[in-house]
Parts: C-alpha cells; sequence; structure tokens
C-alpha cells in the first residue's frame, strides 16, 4: 500500500502538527478550529446545487424540500449562487432558510458556524441585489452580525468582502 | 478507584502500564526475560539509538550502548530510583536514564563491553543506518523526541489505516493520507477537495471534507490511547503531547 510510508525523515513541524490532532478537546478540528472552518465553509460554497446531497439525506423532510426547489440550479456553486446579483430573490430566501435550518440542527461548533455564515451570506444577497431584508432582524442587528463574521479569520475572503458590503448597507439604513 | 501502586518504589509511583510491563519482565524467568526485553528494545530502541548517534557515537558502539542501556538500566536495578524522580512519565525517565548512562560509560568505557548472562539480545531489523542519521543541527534531546514522535506516529498511522479498513472505509483513510499524511512527508501542497473527488469518484468537496475529519477523529483518539500508558494519569496526555510538539517546532529533524 502506497500510503504505508514512515513519518521518519518529514519535517518536525510536520510532526508536530500531526501530534496536534490529539490535543483537541472535543474535536480533531477543536486544535485548530479556525482551519476546520475555513476547509469546510470553502466545501459547502464549492457544493454544487442543489446542495451537498449527503447533507440533505440527513435533514429533516422540510430541508430537503428546500433542496429540490433548488433543482434548476443544478450544478452551480453554492458560492457562485450567493454571490451573483442574476440570483433570484426566491432562491436567496430559500438558501437562507436552508443555512437557517442546517444551523439548528448541527452540534459541532464547526458545522454551525459554516451554516451561520451560509444563513447570513443569503441575508447579505438580498441585500445587495434586491435591496429587500428577508430577515426579522433590524438593520442595526443585522450590521453587528455582519460585522462579527467579516473579522472571523477563518472566513473566505470573497464572503467577507460581501458581508461588508452588506453591513456598510445596513448601517446606513440603520441611520 | 484502586490503588494500584502496590508495585512500585518508595512513594509508590508507578502507575502507568509500561512501568508494570518494565517490572513484569524483570521477576520472569530468563527465557521470557529476555522475550519481554525484545519486546521493550523493539519498541524503544531507535530514540535511543538516534540519541547515542547524536551525542558523536558510531552506529556499532550505539547500538551497542542501546543494547547495553536496556539491559542495564531499563530492567536494572536503578529502574526504582530513576522512574521515582521522572514522575511517572515514561518519555522523561527514558531520557534522563539515557543522559545518566551515557555519562557512565563515558567514564566507565568497560561498561558496554559487559555482556549479560544470558547472552545479548540483538538489534534485530536494525533500519539503514543512513537513515537515522542524526540531523547535525538537532542536538541529541531533540533528536530524541524526534525519533519517539516518528515511531508513536507511525504506530498510530497503522492502526487507524487498519481501523478504517476494517470499517469498508479506504477511501476515508485515502482522503485523510492524501491531505493531511503525504504533505508532512514530501513536503508538497495538499491536493484541492475537487482533485480528490475525482481521483477517488467521491460525489461532493463537502463530502470529502466531512471524510476527513471522520478520520482525523479517529487518528485522535487512537493517538491518546498511545499515548496514555506513557504517563501516569489521563489529564497528563495533553501535556505530554503538546511537550513534543514544542520540541519538534521550528526545530530540525534527527533524520533531515
Amino acid at each position: 500500500m502506497e500510503d504505508k510510508a514512515t513519518t521518519f525523515g518529514a519535517n518536525p513541524e510536520g510532526l508536530a502538527e500531526l501530534l496536534g490532532l490529539g490535543v483537541a478537546a472535543d474535536d480533531p478540528g477543536a486544535e485548530q478550529p479556525d482551519r476546520a472552518k475555513a476547509d469546510l465553509l470553502r466545501a459547502r460554497l464549492a457544493g454544487t446545487m442543489p446542495l451537498d446531497v449527503d447533507v440533505v439525506d440527513a435533514l429533516p423532510a422540510i430541508l430537503g424540500r428546500l433542496c429540490r426547489q433548488l433543482l434548476p440550479l443544478e450544478g452551480r456553486p453554492l458560492g457562485e449562487v450567493l454571490l451573483s446579483p442574476q440570483t433570484d430573490r426566491a432562491t436567496i430566501e430559500t438558501i437562507k432558510d436552508y443555512g437557517k435550518g442546517l444551523a439548528g440542527r448541527q452540534d459541532g461548533e464547526v458545522e454551525h458556524s459554516v451554516a451561520v455564515v451560509i444563513y447570513f451570506a443569503a441575508i447579505a444577497s438580498a441585500l445587495l441585489f434586491h435591496d429587500r431584508k428577508i430577515s426579522s432582524y433590524s438593520y442595526r442587528a443585522l450590521a453587528e452580525s455582519f460585522d462579527a463574521l467579516v473579522h472571523m479569520p477563518w472566513m473566505a475572503p470573497e464572503i467577507a468582502r460581501h458581508l461588508a458590503q452588506a453591513r456598510q448597507l445596513c448601517r446606513k439604513k440603520a441611520e | 478507584m484502586k490503588d494500584r501502586t502496590e508495585i512500585g518504589g518508595p512513594d509508590g509511583a508507578f502507575r502507568t502500564t509500561q512501568w508494570t510491563q518494565l517490572l513484569d519482565a524483570r521477576t520472569l524467568d530468563e527465557g521470557r526475560r529476555r522475550d519481554a526485553l525484545g519486546a521493550v528494545m523493539a519498541r524503544y530502541w531507535k530514540p535511543v539509538y538516534v540519541y547515542l548517534r547524536r551525542k558523536g557515537r558510531s552506529n556499532e558502539a550505539a547500538k551497542d550502548l542501546t543494547q547495553g542501556f536496556f539491559e542495564q538500566v531499563v530492567l536494572g536495578r536503578e529502574l526504582v530510583q530513576q522512574a521515582d524522580q521522572a514522575k511517572g512519565r515514561f518519555r522523561t525517565f527514558l531520557m534522563t536514564a539515557l543522559d545518566r548512562y551515557v555519562t557512565s560509560v563515558h567514564r566507565a568505557e568497560t561498561a558496554r563491553k559487559r555482556a549479560p548472562a544470558g547472552g545479548m539480545v540483538h538489534l534485530d531489523g536494525v533500519e539503514a543506518p543512513e537513515r537515522l542519521e542524526p540531523s547535525h543541527h538537532a542536538t541529541a534531546e531533540e533528536a530524541f523526541a524526534y525519533s519517539w514522535a516518528s515511531e508513536l506516529l507511525d504506530e498510530v498511522l497503522e492502526a487507524v489505516a487498519a481501523d478504517c479498513r476494517r470499517a469498508g472505509q479506504q477511501t476515508h483513510w485515502q482522503v485523510f493520507f492524501a491531505t493531511v499524511v503525504q504533505p508532512i512527508q514530501t513536503g508538497e501542497p495538499a491536493p484541492t477537495m475537487a482533485d480528490l473527488c475525482r481521483q477517488f469518484g467521491i460525489r461532493s468537496e463537502a463530502k470529502a471534507s466531512n471524510m476527513n475529519v471522520t478520520v482525523k477523529r479517529r487518528f485522535k483518539a487512537v493517538l491518546r490511547a498511545r499515548v496514555r500508558p506513557h504517563v501516569e494519569a489521563d489529564d497528563q496526555v495533553d501535556q505530554e503531547i503538546r511537550e513534543l510538539m514544542a520540541i519538534l517546532a521550528s526545530k530540525p529533524g534527527a533524520g533531515s
């Protein structure tokens, strides 16, 4: 089996990195949660529509219905759909509801954090591309939430820019 | 909780599995004692050998001293006294005892010519010397820690790979190996999740990411289980791993 080589001879920092997987408190990603969140967010954004089948299979029927509503976008990455001004409002709202449902079901910190990003990114899309607030949060509360997410070190750069623009808009509307 | 200190030295410091095994080996009949010694040496000889080489010993001298160290110190009467000072940390005990042994041998060269009554237990299956050449930049202690960590990680990786095979999760293992282990071994960047999905026929990058997390969790559990016998209590596992990480971080390795 080709994947049976020894670690002897590898860079010591690499060995330290492997050892680091063993010191996480509850989750192997906990020692490097930022990296785990960045990896998972990147994977979710790259997941093609109508969203990850394995995730969908694990969701309750209501979320499965949401995903079926996204079938017309089949093949397009979630990140592309979220950041496109051409995405219609109904689709954005469906993605928001999907993110909210996912966040409500995730026990792990990493998975929950990524689901929250999807949720707020969809709200940002509706604000920026359709000038509609599809959330019951106030503009001030949304600005604060966007601001908090923008500063997460694991945030994907394109999503951070997206949220920063939405934050700016919300701050103006909150005045 | 049952007090497991009945075997131990003056302060009853012996609570770890490794101590128990070593002391059991001391009480076995000669044949079984040699078998036990062989098992102990097979597990721990590399860090000792690398340390001795880094101290300037030739390949043959280092091998002789390694055998002598295990015969005379690890299974010798000094075990109790020196182990107590290590406060239950097996790696620390070996390191400290080895340091003292090297000093004593330097002072009395005939020590390494001494052969036990039953004959020497030879280091079979010794790695090609060039693979274990210590780095010119690493101290003997850093070389010891590097070899110790490498042996430990190799055991863990082998166990995790076997677990994945038994669970029918060979692809899980391959994703983990490609993204985590192989980049460390080769210094090359990890492949993208998209590449891995294409290579292994995985439906989505999110699934590949989840597969990676699954194996990482398994790796963590096995690593902690393998470290536990070398420390005195559960809450020392993190400390032991972090100490090794601190020694290894930003240091040239024993094999580099």
